[in-house]
């Protein structure tokens, strides 16, 4: 029994690899900026409301469609709103959706995936097959057919993305746990009289989390384009609530007067949407050692 | 090959079937009395629109009366027969879908030779030039082609090129019986669809070179002395395109949510602006017969994804 209870050098073997890893990640600085901007992008979604220097939604007729300027930054839209103020509210959405969503993709999708790694047999091949169904629908046809039945609002949106972004997640964590089934420490563990409880907590979660991290930071881009594609087709936020895909949505109608009421909006999904893909980039490259660029 | 074949038919078959009692029961599911969903309209202070002829009408053609199951096996046995029903304002599905599809096709067809023609050599040259400026400078365009929404994309494109420029019609559509026009028309579209495919296919192309030209039989080809030409053209290259097919295959789902975008910012009255609209207009007639051909589109491609991947691949068909 005392075979596998020796916790102690098996974390600090974990302390010693996350340091390596943390120092591969910042040594290079396109990864941290990304970080930089992902963590930017939290802060204005969590505090938003409180430094945007307007209310988002407060009118006013003598400014409109005004350009920038000192006290606006960005301008003024169609109403006379501060157009920097309506962006930085406007990050809410896009990070409650994405993070809503995202973790409702992970919390149905990482219990099945490693029960179907695990157990294998019938109930692997049923998983594996059904997979194999929702993968053939493509996610946004399949987001667009839950919104049109769900109806428009962000909590729908949010079910919607967060369905259709099972599949990906699924395929990961069956994926690693047929994989790490066959190391030799978890064949230890098993032979050792460990409950399979306690192999899939201690051994087989835990050492696939580096790989579910990356591929979390790669899946939210997918998911704020599509809250603010959704927007802009009106199936996601409700005017006048800020958000980038309404704010594209209503800035196309000026296309030809400002275009910039569609195009800051537009950027900073953009922006956002680089910044988890390079945090993605990085992340795989710190963690993962054998991957050569 | 020819069990490999039977296999995945059969499997194709399966997924067509899940997905039409799918659609059929997201359907069924929607709050609401099935008679006013399936007439396509809204019930409006509790009270549905359609009257009592056309409800009637309604109940004798989907079967209402009878059993889900039954109700199921009818509707498939009027799909079969080419009858997609009505839409909200009674005019017939498959006429709309007939007439908007090909649209749709020739962009997609378009997006996807472009796709390839600028994303297949780009990740060829940035694999051959590994760590090199060329390299990084095509990984970083990549990177941001994927990072762009489609949205933002045709938004700055329609900002030059149609408002500033004046070089391209800024939306619209013209039938291929004039040609000049028809492509003029689509040429900015074409690009919104292809960026993002472009970037997926650099990134996949290039991976997959790097793989190859690592192999054994890269290095004994390149011992025996052919020229790099012959190594990469007849060896390397041909070896990484089987995974550049599959990836090819799999951005098909993502071409037509491309194409319904394009399609909707550009006014192009094609399949995919078809679908928006009918969601947002709560048409679940129209709905449900897009999203199922959708559906059943994509499992035909690729189904030929692996088919093709079995043809390019012995080691497939053999087992």
């Amino acid at each position: 029994m005392t075979l596998i209870d020796v916790p102690v050098p098996f974390t600090s073997a974990r302390a010693r690899r996350f340091r390596i890893a943390r120092a591969r990640f910042l040594r290079r600085p396109v990864a941290v900026a990304a970080l930089v901007v992902v963590c930017l992008f939290v802060l204005l979604g969590a505090f938003g409301p409180l430094i945007s220097p307007y209310d988002p939604n407060a009118t006013d007729f003598n400014h409109i469609m005004g350009h920038s300027s000192w006290a606006h930054p960005l301008g003024t839209d169609q109403l006379g709103r501060d157009e920097l103020s309506r962006i930085i509210v406007g990050a809410r959405a896009s990070l409650v959706v994405a993070l809503a969503a995202t973790f409702l993709s992970l919390l149905i999708a990482v219990p099945l995936g490693i029960y179907a790694g695990y157990r294998g047999g019938w109930v692997d091949t049923t998983i594996a097959r059904m997979n194999d169904v929702k993968l053939a629908f493509p996610g946004i046809i399949l987001a667009v057919g839950l919104a049109a039945i769900l109806g428009p609002s962000l909590r729908n949106v949010t079910l919607a993305l967060g369905i259709a972004g099972i599949a990906h997640f699924l395929r990961v964590a069956r994926g690693e746990t047929l994989a790490l089934r066959e190391q030799n420490f978890v064949k230890a563990a098993v032979v050792s009289g460990a409950s399979s409880w306690s192999i899939v907590f201690r051994h087989i979660l835990p050492n696939m989390t580096s790989t579910l991290l990356v591929q979390t930071a790669i899946h939210i881009p997918g998911v704020i384009l599509g809250e603010a594609l959704f927007s802009f087709l009106g199936l996601g936020v409700r005017p006048p609530t800020p958000s980038w895909g309404v704010m594209v949505s209503e800035g196309q109608t000026y296309i030809a007067m400002a275009p910039r009421l569609a195009l800051y909006p537009g950027a900073a999904v953009t922006i956002i949407a680089l910044g988890f893909n390079l945090l993605g980039d990085g992340l795989r490259d710190a963690l993962d050692p054998r991957t050569v660029r | 090959m020819a069990r490999f074949v039977v296999r995945r038919t059969g499997t194709a078959l399966l997924v067509v079937f899940a997905t039409s009692i799918l659609v059929f029961l997201g359907i069924r599911a929607i709050p609401g009395n099935p008679i006013t969903v399936l007439a396509g309209q809204q019930e409006q202070n509790g009270e549905s629109l359609p009257d009592l002829k056309m409800r009637e009408w309604i109940i004798h053609k989907y079967y209402l009366n009878h059993s889900l199951p039954m109700q199921y096996l009818h509707w498939v046995w009027l799909l079969l027969h080419g009858d997609f029903g009505e839409n909200q304002h009674q005019q017939p599905i498959g006429q709309m879908i007939a007439d908007r599809l090909p649209i749709t096709l020739e962009l997609a067809a378009l997006a996807v030779v472009v796709a390839a023609v600028i994303g297949i050599p780009l990740g060829v040259i940035s694999a051959m030039r590994r760590g090199r400026p060329t390299d990084h400078t095509t990984n970083g365009i990549a990177v941001v082609a994927m990072s762009m929404n489609h949205l933002w994309f045709a938004f700055l494109l329609i900002t030059w090129f149609a408002i500033d420029l004046r070089w391209l019609p800024a939306g619209g559509y013209r039938s291929v019986h004039h040609p000049l026009a028809n492509l003029e028309h689509l040429v900015l579209p074409v690009i919104v669809v292809s960026y993002g495919i472009a970037a997926h296919l650099i990134r996949q192309t290039r991976t997959s070179m790097l793989d190859t030209l690592g192999s054994e039989y890269i290095r004994t080809a390149r011992a025996k002395g052919l020229r790099e030409k012959a190594v990469i053209g007849r060896h390397a290259l041909r070896n990484s395109m089987l995974t550049v097919v599959t990836v090819l295959g799999l951005t098909l789902g993502g071409l037509l949510a491309g194409a319904a975008i394009a399609e909707t910012i550009f006014g192009i009255p094609g399949y995919g602006s078809m679908l928006i609209t009918a969601v947002g207009n709560r048409d679940y007639p129209l709905v449900q017969a897009t999203v199922l051909i959708a559906a059943v589109g994509y499992v035909i491609t690729s189904f030929l994804t692996d088919v093709v991947y079995a043809l390019l691949n012995p080691k497939i068909r053999v087992s």
